[in-house]
């Protein structure tokens, strides 16, 4: 038995990945290549969801392997691999939202920027009427239409509904990645996905 | 429950986040709720929706990429694990051997050195002046008698701070047998120059004034080898500041009546100015130590060469000043 594996069991929370993380903090570089294997995608997908870019979030996702490949010594399993993993990756994309709002902040004002609405929760919506609507239902199909009101989200609404229903991170998961309390995270997620109801609601004319 | 909370619940609810209390009353308010179950409905095709948008595929490069990065930084983290571990596999025994070698050094200087430093520090540094007194006996204390030593008159000028190590074990260095140091006892100490290159130089006024002398009571002839006679003639001799500034001699007389003969040494040493710090009765006879000035020794000597046989004497410079510290040892005739 690893001390991963007795840490685990110390903690009581069992981790399919105790024994390829035990290798790899033993400086094994064949196992920790088969966790970036397995969890790269999921990452990715997080950081992706999270800063909207395709460029950020496979910077967001080496920065995170890496960052784990160096924390992997003071990794004690009290959670699991992949929430580990994941609390590194959401706050990499956290860092590099700032970096990109900072950087819009300088630039002109755009009619597409997020405007602060009473629930601080949506993006602005092109006031366009019925015609633009079905234009964008005929061009769009609903998963993207699904994306766009997710990405109008505001990041911490974002990252709740993220890891709960693209990730199906539990809530206690949730509350250690993020952490929040579990009230927090009940109420952040369903304000999130009533909001993204709202929205296509909106966009989608139903 | 009103609507309101169950709305506000019905998201954990669809998860089944809630406690078994809290699921049940919700269902009972469903159950009598249409618009709540339409808003359950609409809830659950959003996460529907939601969880049917596919997983977004990371670059393919991404993975050469992630683990290039990986192997730069293990490439650097054994340097920074052997400066942090490996080291240990040389300081432990390093600093186990640095160990050894400073008890055993420590254990070397603290043999070495203790019996000299010992008396030295253990002295008082007033100095007693006391009246002339031609002679003075110890006390009746068997043990380590405080010998009241003659005043000396030139004690102008202070002592010098390390003049009682250095001095203390150099001056005998040509005493004509092995139980006079024949070799500097100490170790720290220059060259001994013959005996009479330092009675010659060494000025009058250097000599500090008399104090009570602590010699410890011992068996002069009793010592087996010259090493021990050394040890004995330090002790009895150079544990005084101002006896270090004595001129150790060392007389042998054969006689007849060893006891007579001393008696007959502190008369005479008592018209000649002697100060007899100390006797010693052993097997082969007596053994009297006295201090007397220099220019009284050749009287001294003219007067115990009639005593007995002197079977052994110091050869003197005739212009020696400063005090003498004489041992006369009075071997019975046999």
């Amino acid at each position: 038995m690893t001390l991963s594996d007795k840490e685990t069991t110390r903690q009581g929370i069992f981790d399919a990945d105790s024994d390829v993380v035990g290798r790899a903090r033993r400086g094994d570089l064949a196992a920790f290549e088969r966790l970036v294997r397995t969890y790269q995608q999921r990452m990715f997908t997080i950081a992706f969801r999270i800063t909207g870019g395709n460029e950020d979030a496979a910077e967001i996702v080496q920065d995170a392997f890496v960052a784990a490949w160096r924390g992997l010594g003071a990794f004690r399993g009290e959670s699991r691999f992949t929430t580990w993993l994941t609390s590194i990756t959401v706050n990499l994309s956290r860092n590099r939202l700032d970096q990109i709002r900072s950087r819009r902040s300088s630039e002109p004002v755009s009619l597409d920027d997020p405007v602060a609405t009473a629930d601080g929760l949506l993006q602005r919506e092109a006031v366009s009427g019925a015609p633009s609507a079905l234009e964008q239902m005929e061009r769009h199909e609903i998963s993207s239409q699904v994306q766009k009101c997710i990405a109008a989200l505001t990041p911490e609404f974002r990252e709740a509904l993220v890891l709960r229903d693209m990730e199906e991170c539990s809530y206690e998961e949730i509350a250690t990645v993020l952490r929040l309390s579990g009230g927090t995270v009940r109420s952040r997620i369903s304000r999130a996905r009533d909001a993204v109801r709202d929205c296509l609601k909106r966009v989608l004319g139903v | 429950m009103d609507h309101i909370e169950v709305r506000k619940n019905l998201s954990a609810h669809l998860d089944h986040a809630l406690s078994v209390a809290e699921q049940r009353k919700i269902e009972e308010h469903l159950n009598g709720c249409p618009s709540c179950r339409q808003e359950l409905a609409e809830l659950k095709q959003v996460v529907g929706a939601i969880r049917e948008i596919p997983p977004e595929e990371p670059p393919p490069w991404l993975t050469t990429r992630i683990m290039a990065r990986v192997r730069e930084e293990s490439a650097t983290r054994p340097g920074l694990l052997r400066r942090l571990f490996y080291p240990l596999h040389i300081k432990i025994p390093l600093e186990a051997a640095a160990l050894v070698c400073l008890c055993v050094t420590g254990y070397f200087l603290a043999t070495s050195t203790a019996p000299e430093l010992t008396p030295l520090s253990s002295q008082p540094p007033a100095v007693q002046e006391l009246p002339p007194k031609p002679v003075t006996r110890p006390p009746a204390s068997p043990e380590t008698p405080p010998l009241p030593a003659k005043s000396v008159p030139m004690s102008a000028s202070p002592p010098a701070p390390s003049a009682d190590m250095h001095i203390s074990t150099g001056t005998g260095a040509t005493a004509p047998d092995a139980w006079a140091p024949q070799a500097p006892a100490v170790a720290p100490q220059p060259p001994s120059p013959p005996l009479t290159a330092p009675l010659k130089t060494l000025p009058t006024d250097a000599i500090p004034p008399g104090k009570p002398l602590s010699a410890p009571k011992q068996d002069v002839d009793r010592a087996p080898d010259s090493m021990e006679k050394r040890a004995v003639h330090k002790e009895l001799m150079l544990s005084e500041k101002d006896t270090s500034m004595a001129f150790p001699v060392h007389l042998v007389i054969r006689t007849d009546d060893p006891s007579r003969a001393e008696r007959d040494i502190e008369e005479a040493g008592s018209r000649l100015g002697v100060t007899v710090l100390r006797r010693e009765s052993t097997p082969a006879g007596r053994t009297v130590i006295v201090r007397l000035p220099a220019n009284r020794f050749p009287a001294l000597l003219t007067r115990l060469e009639l005593l007995g046989a002197v079977t052994e004497r110091p050869a003197l410079a005739a212009d020696v000043t400063g005090e003498l510290f004489l041992t006369i040892r009075l071997e019975a005739t046999p």
